[in-house]
């Protein structure tokens, strides 16, 4: 056990481990999320009071999960990299921003375009719209975070200052909500409930389950793929970077 | 069975512009998503070739 | 230990008033500059006030602190700390207390006359100002957070308040609200609690953060 922990310190062992598992997650994202689609958009029954809008849900509610599901990894990276000081929490935690930031993104324009038909307006200032609103800031600002400060200070300290405001965003997420929802229940009904359909049928949550679970699997796999080219650029000066180069070089010639 | 017909399915009750919107853009998205890690390793693969080459050239002129 | 760390950012406060003075005029001139944006009617509005007040407070409170540890950090002041016996977090409180004397004590005090300019009633000004005072402190903290975070970096403000503000959204909300609610003769005291307990715990957690952070952005 304390071996595999080990493992996780050596740039090179992740470097080669996360080709084979980053394939394996793509290829099981591609099957699930296309099975996913077909059925969401194709077989699903429609809802009886949204019409065939409803079936936005198949791409809202995925990437709104997945978007917090994300910064709250990155949280835990940052947090496994200051205490244990594993220098590869870093390297995945900046290939998730611009995937996290992507999905808050897709969920604001979904929720959006979801909104049209059914509430009749493109914005609306409820809980979840304006959470996950706030939750598009947090991202930026931490992305911002990323890339700024290794330009102003040694590159291990920025990033684990970096994962310090993680860990703060991400206990603050929760206070947010909480406090969204309160204001929200003062000024408006509680009758715009997006996704509060309570007991779908299997029919229309299943495509739902795969959706999410497919979306998991993409991440995983592009989160490691981009997490590789990361570590090389950073690395490259050691030796086993340099073989990997050499390797990478001479296959495109 | 929800859809009778194609052009039932590409109408989509009337919502046809929102729901088509919404799944392109989430796979657009994703789409770029998936193509920035080659972005990326191309990148670093130019600014390798770049830095071997100055080294070369260091080298045979010293 | 406290007392010379109080004593020396009592001085340099003294000697330059002007930190003092700027926050203040910000946040005159941002309330007074509304009005002209919007018609007489809408003035009629209290809890137009309201939120006047507080997001015009917020965002001076905020930049205020950009630069908090610049100085310190610039005169080697920020080493001595770290080097000697006093722990950073000990500095930090004191810095965040100071700044409040300087910025958010302020604030409170002028509280009245902006509720005068808006036509909120006299008989709320006192709870106001009480979430005022509770939710600066909230924001000192926070805002501090954003000043370590972006020590070294040129043209911090602007970041700082990227990363600042979408966590100080509780703050608002049940700042705010409390006004509100006594506008609207609800119940005042749960955002008053909220907000209370959202002070505290910052105020025990968040300057162990800075000062992890400054242990690493000073380097």
């Amino acid at each position: 056990m304390w071996r595999w922990i080990h493992k996780w310190g050596s740039p090179k062992w992740f470097f080669q481990i996360s080709l084979p598992w980053s394939q394996a997650l793509m290829a099981i994202a591609l099957v699930m999320l296309s099975l996913g689609l077909v059925w969401g958009l194709a077989l699903a029954p429609a809802d009886y009071q949204m019409g065939q809008s409803f079936r936005i849900i198949y791409v809202h509610v995925p990437s709104a999960i997945l978007a917090q599901s994300l910064y709250v990894w990155v949280a835990i990276l940052g947090a496994i990299g200051l205490i244990w000081n594993l220098k590869i929490t870093h390297v995945l935690a900046r290939a998730v921003m611009p995937l996290g930031t992507s999905f808050v993104f897709l969920a604001l324009l979904t929720g959006g375009l979801w909104g049209m038909p059914t509430w009749g307006t493109y914005w609306q200032w409820d809980a979840r719209m304006t959470s996950t609103l706030f939750l598009l800031f947090l991202y930026l600002g931490l992305w911002a975070l990323y890339v700024l400060l290794p330009t102003a200070m040694p590159k291990q300290s920025a990033y684990k200052a970096a994962s310090i405001l993680a860990l703060v965003g991400v206990v603050n997420i929760p206070i947010i909500k909480f406090s969204v929802e309160w204001w929200n229940s003062l000024h408006q009904p509680a009758t715009f409930r997006l996704t509060e359909a309570p007991a779908m049928p299997v029919a229309m949550w299943a495509p739902l389950l795969l959706m999410v679970l497919g979306l998991y699997a993409l991440s995983g796999a592009l989160i490691l793929k981009r997490a590789r080219w990361i570590l090389l650029a950073d690395e490259h000066k050691a030796s086993w970077a340099q073989d990997e180069l050499s390797t990478l070089l001479q296959e495109k010639n | 069975m929800p859809f009778l017909s194609w052009a039932e399915f590409w109408a989509m009750g009337g919502h046809a512009l929102y729901v088509w919107l919404s799944f392109s853009a989430f796979v657009g998205v994703l789409a770029l998503n998936m193509l920035s890690p080659s972005w990326l390793q191309a990148k670093l693969c130019r600014q390798e070739r770049r830095r071997r080459i100055r080294a070369r050239r260091q080298e045979s002129s010293s | 230990m406290w007392l010379s760390l109080c004593r020396r950012e009592w001085l340099l406060s003294w000697r330059r008033p002007q930190d003092f003075a700027q926050a203040l005029i910000f946040l005159v001139l941002v309330v007074v500059i509304f009005p002209l944006a919007t018609d007489l009617n809408a003035l009629a509005e209290p809890s137009l006030a309201l939120a006047i007040l507080w997001n015009a407070s917020l965002l001076s409170l905020l930049l205020g602190c950009d630069q908090l540890f610049n100085q310190d950090r610039d005169d080697g002041y920020l080493d001595q700390v770290r080097l000697g016996a006093t722990l950073l977090v000990v500095y930090v409180v004191v810095k965040m207390v100071m700044q409040w004397l300087r910025t958010g004590l302020p604030v409170v005090l002028i509280t009245p006359l902006v509720a005068l300019m808006f036509g909120l009633p006299a008989q709320h000004w006192g709870l106001v100002m009480l979430t005022l005072a509770l939710g600066s402190l909230a924001i000192i903290v926070l805002a501090s957070l954003g000043a370590a975070l972006t020590l070294g970096l040129a043209r911090s403000g602007m970041l700082l308040a990227l990363l600042i503000l979408p966590l100080l959204v509780p703050v608002l909300i049940y700042g705010a609200g409390v006004g509100l609610a006594a506008l609207q003769a609800r119940d005042t005291l749960a955002p008053l609690a909220m907000l209370a307990a959202l002070v505290l715990f910052y105020w025990a957690l968040i300057p162990l953060a800075i000062a992890k952070v400054l242990s690493l952005t000073s380097s």
